[in-house]
């Protein structure tokens, strides 16, 4: 079955082309970063606005570059929630009518599920059940996986998510939008012991995370120190960074050894920061653990792993008619095969 | 010809199926239902035409100006529809829509179409029938309610019929000296009507896009 793959749930358009038996076929991405980049956050209704423009142009880029042609596709997948609700309304809409032209089985799909099943798009993919760690600007989750639509949130955030912290945090030490990557990279030259940063939620017994007290941390230390010089920029963005990340490894090291899974899946835009896949990589060795990540491309938003959750949905009979309504709040723990 | 019109620009959703003049209609006010009764309502509207979407010549959408996601839902609808089918897409202004469904006989008289935008300001244009449906005599414009009656104060022509809800959105009770029509919410009956006569302004469904009208929605970031 040759599935088309739509994810507008923020602020990139997504399109790809998955098929089972054969694996991802094409894809390609339109990222909006440079719209938002003036307002220094994402704006919904130009996101929306921008989604509507791009997604049949993009559609049109994925057959010609994939040599496939509309007739071929049997299926269609998009994302319903969580999300934008004006973003997720434009793929949803055009997802549903398409289907329903063509009269096409079609299915919407949670974000989340996309990411999390993202590395089984890989050659070195894990079985299930597996754990997952989801880290984004949207969403800080630890999952488990049992299996296809059976998913147990184990923790998230109470508050901001660490993607959205780093960005945060970037923004009040004046690094460009958006400044999470940005302020990793300065990191790497930076002592993470010089600051002493509170770690939340460290030593609780559960595994949820908190980090907005972490970014009041650092707006109290960019009152106290002079962030002209370059040592003490790189100096904070490390022991920033050190703060988010021991806490994210601790808690995922936790899970493992709650659960007893052996087998932790990471993604989301932040699983691309080096000092995390390092400390994690270093943690699950000493507990016999391992780690897998989608390529990096995917660790973002991408229409290829809703293709792929969407593909494994409908050959499972799910199909989902007529209905383009969205979710922007929808939890991992509601969703069944 | 065979056409099939969406309209959601505002809490009602209707779809419309012209066939050869003949016109079938189903509508609703349904707020916040439209991307659940959508694909339904035309499934059905289509049963009842004893048709499919197949032998739609073109997709006609009310394009705006609206609620935004009202107008988005109906591009992003018409673009998978005439997409899946490989026809191409009529997109009608819904203050034209409204300005249609008041018209008079009499080719002289000026509508002028009103919808309210929020925020203390309304969309408005003004029209004159024509062959083609309407002539446009004034674009569709964004003002407050002030600036709509020092507009028409200066206008070069008589005081134009006014129709849409826009107007009694924002004018005072007392303004006794206007003809006013029923204030109705623009029809897909009228976007049908309207793309029938306007046939040759078809295109490609990737450029069937909304027109919000007003633009600035966001301010920009104080560089420090």
């Amino acid at each position: 079955m040759l599935v088309l793959g739509i994810e507008s749930s923020c602020d990139e358009t997504g399109v790809a082309l998955y098929e089972n038996g054969v694996g991802l076929i094409a894809h390609v991405l339109f990222s909006q970063v440079a719209t938002h980049a003036a307002y220094g956050g994402v704006v919904p209704e130009l996101a929306s606005r921008d989604h509507i423009q791009k997604l049949l142009p993009l559609i049109g880029q994925l057959l010609t570059q994939s040599q496939r042609t509309l007739a071929e596709i049997q299926g269609i997948a998009y994302t319903r929630g969580p999300g934008l609700s004006g973003a997720l309304l434009v793929g949803a809409a055009f997802a549903q009518s398409l289907a329903f032209a063509r009269k096409l089985p079609c299915v919407g799909i949670h974000h989340m599920e996309g990411h999390l099943l993202s590395p089984l798009l890989e050659q070195n993919q894990p079985e299930f059940p597996f754990l997952a760690l989801i880290v984004s600007g949207g969403h800080t989750l630890l999952v488990k996986v049992q299996a296809l639509g059976d998913y147990e949130v184990l923790g998230e955030s109470l508050d901001d998510a660490a993607g959205e912290a780093f960005d945060k945090t970037a923004k009040l030490m004046g690094l460009a939008y958006p400044g999470g990557p940005l302020l990793a990279k300065l990191a790497e030259q930076g002592d993470a012991m010089r600051y002493a940063l509170p770690r939340p939620l460290l030593h609780r017994a559960d595994l949820m995370f908190s980090f907005s007290g972490l970014k009041t941390a650092v707006a109290q230390l960019i009152d106290k120190e002079d962030l002209r010089c370059v040592k003490v920029q790189a100096d904070i963005a490390a022991s920033f960074q050190a703060a988010v990340i021991d806490v994210l490894v601790a808690k995922t090291l936790k899970a493992v050894k709650q659960t007893g899974l052996q087998q932790v899946v990471v993604s989301g835009g932040v699983s691309a920061n080096v000092w995390l896949r390092t400390q994690l990589q270093a943690g699950l060795t000493q507990l016999g653990a391992k780690a897998f990540y989608p390529r990096l491309e995917f660790c973002t938003d991408n229409g290829a792993m809703i293709a792929f959750a969407g593909c494994l949905r409908l050959a499972a009979g799910q199909v989902s008619e007529f209905d383009f309504s969205v979710k922007p709040r929808w939890s991992l723990n509601e969703l069944r095969l | 010809m065979q056409l099939l019109a969406i309209e959601t620009s505002s809490d009602a959703c209707s779809v419309a199926l012209y066939q050869q003049g003949a016109l079938l209609v189903h509508e609703a006010i349904m707020p916040k239902q439209h991307s659940q009764q959508l694909l339904p309502m035309i499934d059905a509207l289509l049963a009842e035409g004893q048709t499919s979407l197949t032998a739609c010549d073109a997709i006609a959408f009310g394009r705006g100006p609206g609620s935004f996601t009202g107008v988005r839902m109906a591009a992003g609808v018409a673009q998978g529809l005439a997409f899946g089918v490989n026809r191409p897409v009529i997109p009608i202004s819904t203050l034209a829509a409204i300005a249609w469904q008041a018209r008079v006989t009499d080719l002289q008289t000026y509508l002028l179409a009103t919808l309210d935008a929020r925020m203390h300001e309304l969309y408005w244009a003004v029209y004159r029938l024509a062959a083609n449906g309407l002539e446009e005599i004034q674009a569709e414009s964004l003002t407050s309610y002030q600036d709509l009656r020092h507009f028409l104060k200066q206008a070069p022509f008589e005081s134009p019929v006014i129709c849409g809800p826009g107007w009694a959105a924002y004018a005072p009770k007392e303004e006794v000296c206007w003809q006013l029509a029923a204030p109705v919410l623009p029809s897909a009956r009228s976007i049908a009507e309207l793309a029938a006569l306007n046939w040759h302004q078809r295109i490609d469904p990737a450029d069937a896009l909304p027109r919000y009208v007003r633009d600035k929605v966001a301010v920009m970031a104080t560089i420090k």
